[in-house]
């Protein structure tokens, strides 16, 4: 699986049980359509530190940046781009 | 039509009134089997024989729908008695709860009601009298009434606890409505009404009383038929119904049966007790073709108080409630008891001639009843606006504003703004808490396409904010669980989500 597949599979896991991880799609607005609430935000950014070996900076703890799949991943990607 | 003056509102000349009103019209049970009115007032004088030696008081009725029942109802009545109608698909313990409450000096039954209260009865020394008895029971020794010989009805309402209210109504409210409907929907003894809600329910106060004091015909649904869409629309059809009047999930029932079947001789549908889904009223439209569609609104309490004749064409959804009935007073209400200017919410206070007498708890009355310019007015615990459009429109209950994580979010609104949703016939909102983590859940019964919870989530961001979208939904074509009124039971769909 590759990461974004397992971020996929958490946030539908944890937050919307309901939807099949690959029916959600990348551009969805997570916040907006109350699939993650700040309290969401918490939990996905310790799934990120846990399971993708990123670490998350306090002023990273902002919901915009977890808005949508996408969003997520393009802030894994300037991660690893760091970390490369 | 109604030739009743105001010096005669007993029971007993309320019962004689309907009796005499309608000398050709016929009872059909729910296999459309007539049964005409000179029979029915010969069990009526059969059953009020039994009841007649009795002390004063109640009596109770607890049977199936069926003509029978509707004699032992009128038989009541016409001993000068209030009748308390019970529904026997409710369970024993709210059953026997309501007779302790009430103490009636017998109850009215049918079989298998009587094989259900007989121990409890047998207990309490209460007289069971079977519907089709020829003899008289031993009469109990007289208790003080707890019911005054002014009610003519004794209804039960789920209170919000779980406790039912009795509410007592006397027959000038009674007879008041009925001249009401008479007038304003043009009944006739040419007209049959479909009798779907339960006795014990005050939608059915219309089909009978209303309907039998305009001399018309009624088709009576059981408990069987009224939960079935296609049994409704054989009897619809076999008993020539020209009237419907059934809560929006019934006609939900209905409509979807009909599959493109038309029933132009119903000539008015008249729904009330819950918001009607648009989807639901574009199909009323096509399978009533030639009716009068119209939104009541009211309560146990205070029976009808507005209603709003639903356009075909640029239907407001929701739908607003629309105008008072000619007799009925109104104001919007803050919270401190004073009226609200033109277009701002508050709670609506109601007064007319069709208000009830009381409930059984004074601290009940207490809370519900508010003097407004020397008028006794009955606070509806409704929220409510006068739109610019002259008409009131409903916004939710008072207590259907809930707190989710620090958010006031309004059930109501919304439940009203997913029904939207093309494929929702029924939809449900409702919190659950675990561990005392309190979030929004809806259940949704769709027709048949597969919506997903994707779809939902998607329509509710077009016009909720994200506290208001519900966390967790179960969707599926099965009607969702109804209380015996006809109405979504919120409190089962919680209870059965926290066993998921």
């Amino acid at each position: 699986m590759t990461q974004i597949a397992r971020i996929r599979a958490f946030i539908c896991a944890e937050f919307a049980p309901d939807i099949a991880p690959q029916d959600l799609p990348a551009d969805m607005d997570l916040i907006q359509s109350g699939v993650i609430d700040s309290l969401g935000v918490l939990k996905l950014v310790a799934f990120l530190e846990d399971e993708c070996g990123v670490a998350i900076a306090p002023e990273e703890l902002d919901a915009e940046l977890y808005r949508s799949l996408e969003a997520i991943a393009a802030l894994l990607a300037s991660k690893t781009e760091v970390a490369a | 039509m109604n030739q009743l003056s105001p010096l005669c509102l007993s029971p007993a000349a309320f019962a004689d009134s309907l009796l005499r009103a309608s000398p050709d019209a016929r009872i059909l049970d729910a296999a459309a089997r007539p049964v005409t009115m000179a029979d029915l007032r010969g069990e009526v004088a059969r059953l009020r024989a039994l009841l007649s030696h009795l002390p004063e008081g109640p009596v109770a009725l607890c049977a199936a729908k069926t003509p029978l029942a509707l004699a032992g109802l009128l038989a009541i009545l016409s001993d000068g008695r209030a009748y308390a109608p019970l529904d026997p698909a409710h369970p024993e313990e709210r059953l026997t709860g309501i007779l302790a409450l009430l103490r009636p000096v017998a109850v009215l039954v049918d079989g298998p009601a009587a094989a259900r209260l007989a121990v409890w009865a047998g207990a309490e020394g209460l007289p069971l009298i079977a519907l089709d008895a020829h003899a008289r029971p031993p009469a109990r020794g007289a208790l003080p009434a707890a019911v005054g010989p002014e009610v003519t009805a004794v209804l039960h309402t789920s209170g919000s606890t779980g406790t039912p209210k009795q509410v007592r109504i006397a027959a000038p409210a009674l007879v008041a409505f009925n001249r009401w409907v008479g007038q304003e929907f043009a009944l006739t003894p040419g007209d049959c009404l479909l009798s779907h809600a339960p006795l014990a329910f005050d939608l059915s106060f219309l089909d009978v009383f209303s309907g039998l004091t305009a001399g018309a015909s009624l088709a009576l649904a059981d408990a069987e038929t009224a939960r079935s869409g296609e049994r409704l629309l054989r009897l619809i059809d076999s008993a020539g119904v020209t009237v419907v009047q059934a809560a929006p999930s019934a006609l939900a029932l209905m409509v979807r049966a009909a599959e493109g079947r038309r029933f132009p001789a119903v000539r008015a549908v008249l729904f009330a007790g819950e918001p009607m889904p648009a989807a639901t009223l574009q199909a009323i439209f096509a399978t009533f073709p030639a009716a009068r569609i119209t939104n009541i609104y009211g309560c146990t309490e205070t029976n009808d108080t507005f209603f709003y004749d639903v356009p075909r064409a640029n239907t407001p959804d929701p739908l607003p409630l629309g105008q008072p009935l000619p007799y009925v007073r109104h104001v919007v209400m803050d919270e401190a008891g004073q009226p609200v200017a033109p277009g701002e919410e508050g709670e609506l206070w109601v007064a007319c001639p069709t208000l009830m007498e009381g409930y059984s708890d004074p601290a009940l009355n207490a809370r519900a009843f508010a003097d407004w310019q020397g008028v006794r007015h009955y606070r509806s615990n409704d929220r409510v606006r006068l739109g610019a459009d002259g008409l009131l429109h409903f916004l939710g209950r008072a207590d259907s504003v809930q707190k989710i994580s620090g958010h006031r979010v309004d059930l109501a609104e919304v439940e009203a703004h997913l029904a939207r949703l093309p494929g929702v016939v029924e939809l449900a909102v409702f919190v659950t808490e675990r561990e005392g983590d309190r979030r929004l859940e809806c259940a949704v019964a769709t027709d048949g396409r597969a919506l997903s919870s994707l779809d939902l989530r998607r329509h509710a961001m077009t016009g909720l904010p994200a506290p208001a979208i519900p966390r967790r939904y179960s969707i599926g074509p099965d009607p969702l669980p109804k209380n015996s009124n006809g109405k979504i039971c919120r409190r089962m769909l919680a209870r059965l989500a926290l066993a998921l």
